[in-house]
């Protein structure tokens, strides 16, 4: 379990060091400096926060009045962002709470905390009855989705809608409830799209961005560029052109295509084998998890990573259209390092309390 | 024993591995397997190539003076991205002040739109010239104040995108690209000698179409630059990321022989000249004799080289080097030289002239009316008879005569470095009919240009050396570094020092022997030699009675030539006589070029008459003539 | 339903246990190794010692690896930046350039405009003028 868990500080810091190498590469003027700084800083923080819930016993969370303490906080949250005068507009979105970063990001692992308390319980009779036990998880999962829905961030709440989904999978859901569910939302979804013919367009745009490179398509044609440019071993050496600039935000959603760029394949396939790293990690400490409520949070910390990082990898290789998903421990956003490393530190907590010969006080 | 949990883990894990396989896979493909296309895609954005216009260099005259300039000026273009929704706002704001009018202009960008959406382009409209050659001076404020302006926005409540956009509209809705225009200071002097310019079409923004423009454009229009390089996306290169830079040459610098002064010496001469006599053309060009220098050369009808069509292309010509006529008695200076340095003839040897007319081979010559017995050669060359160097020419023979001729350089080109020069025409004894050489012998069935005539001329005020005609006399290169000096250069010696200077005593009893025909063109104090010329112009199949192609060629002093001015009127309305039209206007430039040069007087002065008015008395026609 | 594999007051007695549910067989190498073998414990322990050596000799190397790579980019943002300072001051050389041009024109103009009023001094009125006066 040790090597389990050393291999996971592995695979987190060395992410997160790539990321901020990158990060720094695309800082190209002293205004941008801070935001290197930024990132050394939660970087900083954030090892010692995974170190105190490693240490920290995890099932201390499973207690009632810090579940319904977490979902309150939460909410409210949730619903401030959503208050004018509150949540920070920018780019047509209210994310931000000045000075506490983005609530979406924190309610990722909140939510894998929530969703493992419930399906934790024995008598859950997720397979029984006619799907009530299934319906009340789902919302469960559902408000903050919805909330972060309103902001309006559909990548936030569509990741965490997918984790819902497969925590549902993973506790033991019938497979009728699932595919109804599954087919209900992807209508939903499909009708909102089909509503609004723009909003049709630019999600279809992921099909060939160079048709509509003059327009939203910029963004991920470019990133294509950058990445497919890089050939096998990338341009770091010889200077990379297409970090100057032409791909915007690429310090947040597209530091992917930097990391393509950059370093190519050989660097592409680093990052990809440090995620497989985590999921290794997790599918270890699933199976090594002292009890039901380990095993569920294990199971939903990994997958958030896992999840978030590969919707993000496939936008920026144009296999999906745009989400608007951070890359986990490697994009620029504080809020997000930190709520990343909170679930590999909720994970290594799992890890470190469900060692063989560790806890005697409950049975195994 | 696996449970059913174990199997939904393995199965959710699986496809969580599954997915990064495929992206794993998908990035094999962006990377590896279409790597060369993405980097070509990369580099249609990345790669940038940039001309460096080159700098196209002035011409100077030999002082100094400015005869072609290249100004800095600004193209104005308007963005058609950004106008296709506010054409009438826009012109508005833009039009008063590029002096445009505004609905003139809204019209004009329409039908551009228009244009340019039905060809279905997906490169976006384009941008579109709205105005030429505008001085950066006056654009300097009309930036500064779009760059204030609010476009119809409400300033205050302005979203992101409504900011960018009025950014856009400031900055982007009128375009400048900076470009050359030519510039002469002078106006219509020296117009057919340097000729204009024209939009360029090998890559420099100004190209050479006429003149020393032309025909040296290589070395005034430089090089263009060109510098292959990264840019970023804002569009700023990248210069540490360059692939190729060839730095630019900007175009030399040319000087001139021509003198300023003394070209408005000449041009003011013959507008007078074409103000009295009204003629078809009249052409001057002044040679330093000792070096073949071209110090002046004036042409009438002439044309402004900043607008060159605004007249008819006739005007463009170069008389001087392009025109090849029947010179008439001028030539008759040639012929002496020829005779005398053949040793057939002395100054004071004695030709009957037929009483005014001889027929020679079947062929009738007259003597312009006159009717001379016997004339000595003095008499002859003043006097300008034809039948007594009819009988010169017989005596040197065909051959002789031919030869030097040709050593004279009529049969070629001067070599003078300006485009279209006419080699001239004189057939070759071999083609002569009997009766040739008395016509050639006279300026006859022969055609030369006026610059050939006035470099032969030159040889014998050179003592009998020719030179080649020398009009550039240095390039610089931009930086103000010496290039390549030019130097006289002489073709080589057609007569003997002796015979030259016999020509020259003879020519000056022309002028100032007081019978001959050149009086007009006499100096008060400074003697001059030369000979008038009245050739009939004919029109391909006989002379045509009436009009008359008048000429004088003279130099300045007559012992020691510093000046050789050749003039001639062609087809004036009045007078047809030589020594009427052109001579006077020879006069005129030589009595104010030897004070130009500080030429010494040779004559001693003529003591002042009671009555107060100082100078010479002069022939009919001409202008008073300075004594300073 | 299934048994619970995490309850274990319901799952299968404890000497059959594997230290996880789900691998059905001997144990993998997540454990800390097998139970018995005191002599298995010391032989961990000295691999446990080598294996930390090796991760600490890696994680120096690797940051030796960022400490170049950082210096790579810092010296490529100089670049950067000089670049922009360069062309910022190539840009006032044009400018100042293009005024020098417009003023020797300038200067060409007023030039010509002179040598137009001398050599109108020289008319022939003027030069009658001058003579009667003289």
């Amino acid at each position: 379990m040790k090597q389990t868990l050393f291999l996971l500080f592995l695979a987190v810091s060395g992410l997160s060091l790539f990321g901020l190498v990158m990060l720094y590469s695309t800082v190209l003027t002293p205004a941008d400096a801070h935001r290197f700084h930024w990132q050394l800083a939660f970087f900083g923080a954030g090892l010692p926060v995974m170190g105190l819930l490693i240490w920290m016993d995890y099932r201390w969370l499973a207690q009632r009045p810090v579940l319904y303490l977490l979902a309150g906080i939460c909410v409210v949250l949730l619903l401030a962002v959503l208050i004018p005068g509150v949540g920070v507009r920018s780019h047509g979105a209210s994310r931000w709470l000045r000075g506490l970063g983005q609530p979406s990001e924190f309610a990722k692992p909140v939510l894998v905390i929530l969703l493992a308390a419930r399906l934790a319980r024995q008598d859950l009779p997720l397979a029984g009855d006619g799907g009530r036990a299934f319906f009340l998880t789902l919302l469960l999962g559902g408000v903050p989705a919805f909330l972060i829905f309103a902001e309006p961030d559909w990548g936030t709440a569509i990741l965490l809608g997918m984790l819902t989904f497969a925590m549902l999978l993973l506790a033991g859901a019938r497979w009728p409830h699932l595919a109804l569910t599954g087919f209900g939302l992807v209508s939903v979804f499909t009708l909102l799209l089909a509503y609004n013919p723009l909003r049709l367009m630019r999600f279809l745009i992921f099909l060939n961005p160079q048709a509509h490179e003059q327009g939203a398509g910029w963004q991920i044609w470019q990133g294509l560029i950058a990445i497919g440019s890089g050939g096998w071993r990338g341009h770091f050496l010889d200077g990379s052109i297409h970090k100057y600039g032409f791909v915007p935000e690429q310090q947040t959603d597209y530091i992917f295509t930097c990391v393509g760029e950059e370093t190519g394949l050989i660097g592409t396939t680093l990052v990809l084998l440090f995620y497989l790293g985590v999921l290794r990690c997790g599918w270890h400490i699933m199976k090594q998890a002292g009890d039901r409520f380990g095993f569920f949070l294990a199971g939903g910390c990994t997958m958030v990573i896992l999840l978030q990082a590969g919707l993000n990898i496939a936008v920026n290789t144009s296999l999906i259209p745009c989400k608007g998903l951070p890359l986990p421990f490697m994009s620029y956003g504080g809020s997000g390092l930190l709520a990343m490393f909170i679930c590999a530190g909720l994970l290594g907590s799992v890890a470190w309390h469900s060692r063989p010969g560790r806890d005697s006080s409950r049975p195994r | 024993m696996k449970t059913h949990f174990s199997n939904r883990a393995a199965l959710l894990f699986g496809l969580l591995a599954v997915w990064l396989a495929a992206l794993e896979g998908r990035l094999f493909y962006l990377q590896i397997l279409h790597h060369q296309e993405w980097q070509k895609m990369a580099d249609k954005y990345q790669l940038t190539t940039r001309v460096d216009q080159s700098w196209r260099g002035p011409i100077l005259d030999r002082n100094g003076f400015k005869l072609a300039l290249t100004v800095p000026v600004k193209d104005v273009y308007a963005d058609l991205s950004l106008w296709s929704n506010r054409v009438d706002l826009l012109s508005g704001l833009v039009a008063p002040r590029l002096r445009l009018d505004p609905a003139g202009l809204a019209r004009y960008v329409r039908e551009n739109l228009a244009r340019r959406q039905r060809s279905s382009d997906d490169q976006g409209p384009g941008v579109l010239l709205l105005k030429r050659d505008l001085s950066p001076l006056e654009w300097a404020p009309i930036a500064e104040q779009l760059a204030r302006e609010n476009f119809g926005l409400p300033v205050g409540h302005l979203s992101t995108r409504q900011r960018a956009l009025l950014n856009d509209l400031r900055h982007g809705a009128v375009l400048v690209r900076d470009a050359q225009c030519r510039y002469y200071p002078e106006g219509e002097l020296l117009a057919q000698v340097l000729g204009f310019v024209g939009a360029g079409d090998d890559g420099h923004w100004l190209q050479g179409r006429w003149g020393l423009e032309s025909c040296w454009d290589p070395w005034l229009a430089g090089q263009n630059g060109i510098c292959v390089s990264s840019q970023d996306a804002t569009g700023h290169e990248l210069a540490f990321c360059r692939v190729t830079n060839t730095p630019v040459r900007d175009g030399a610098g040319m000087v001139l022989t021509i003198d300023l002064p003394l070209q408005k010496i000449v041009e003011d001469a013959l507008a007078r000249a074409v103000a009295r006599h009204h003629p078809v053309s009249a052409s001057c060009v002044i040679i330093r004799p000792s070096t073949g220098e071209i110090l002046a050369l004036g042409i009438r009808p002439t044309f402004s080289p900043q607008a060159p069509a605004a007249g008819p292309q006739e005007c463009w010509r170069n008389l001087v080097i392009s025109d090849r006529r029947e010179v008439g008695s001028v030539f008759k200076v040639i012929t002496l030289a020829a005779a005398l340095d053949l040793g057939v003839v002395n100054l004071d040897r004695q030709i009957f002239c037929e009483n005014g007319r001889w027929v020679y081979q079947k062929s009738v010559l007259h003597d312009d009316g006159n009717s001379y017995a016997w004339l000595s050669v003095w008499e002859c060359l003043a006097r300008s008879s034809n039948i007594g160097f009819a009988k010169i020419a017989l005596l040197a023979g065909p051959g002789p005569f031919y030869d030097a001729i040709t050593r004279f350089g009529f049969t070629r080109p001067t070599g003078v470095p300006l485009p279209y020069e006419t080699p001239g025409f004189i057939r070759s004894p071999t083609n002569w009919t009997a009766s040739s050489i008395t016509r050639v012998a006279i300026g006859q069935e022969c055609a030369v240009s006026q610059l050939q005539l006035a470099m032969a001329c030159a040889a014998i005020a050179n003592d009998g050396v020719l030179m080649h005609p020398w009009l550039v006399r240095e390039l610089v290169h931009a930086d103000g570094t010496p290039w390549v000096r030019y130097g006289p250069a002489s073709v080589g010696r057609v007569v003997r020092v002796e015979t030259a200077r016999t020509v020259r005593a003879a020519m000056e009893f022309v002028v100032e022997s007081g019978t001959g025909t050149g009086t007009a063109a006499a100096l008060p104090r400074h003697s001059v030699a030369g000979k008038t010329g009245t050739a009939q112009i004919s029109d391909g199949h006989h002379y045509v009675p009436g009009s008359y192609y008048c000429s004088f060629i003279g130099m300045v002093p007559a012992g020691k030539p510093e000046l050789v001015i050749a003039v001639a009127v062609d087809q004036p309305k009045d007078s047809a006589y030589g020594g009427l039209v052109a001579a006077p206007v020879f006069q005129e430039i030589a009595a104010q070029a030897v004070v130009r040069f500080n030429i010494p007087p040779d004559k001693a002065p003529v003591p002042p008459r009671p009555g107060g008015l100082v100078g010479a008395p002069i022939a009919t026609g001409g202008l008073v003539a300075i004594n300073h | 339903m299934n048994p619970n594999p995490f309850d274990s007051s319901t799952s299968i007695p404890q000497a059959k246990n594997a230290p996880g549910q789900f691998a059905g067989g001997p144990a993998d190498a997540g454990g800390s190794g097998p139970v018995p073998a005191p002599a298995g414990g010391r032989l961990a322990a000295a691999a446990d010692r080598r294996w930390i050596k090796g991760a600490v000799v890696g994680t120096a190397v690797f940051l030796v690896l960022l400490f170049i790579v950082y210096r790579e980019v810092y010296h490529n943002h100089r670049l950067y930046e000089v670049n922009r300072l360069r062309a910022a001051e190539e840009l006032q050389r044009r400018e100042a350039q293009e005024l020098l041009r417009l003023h020797v024109a300038h200067e060409a103009y007023l030039e010509a405009e002179l040598l137009r009023l001398e050599s109108q001094s020289h008319s022939p009125q003027n030069i009658q003028t001058a003579l009667i006066l003289h």
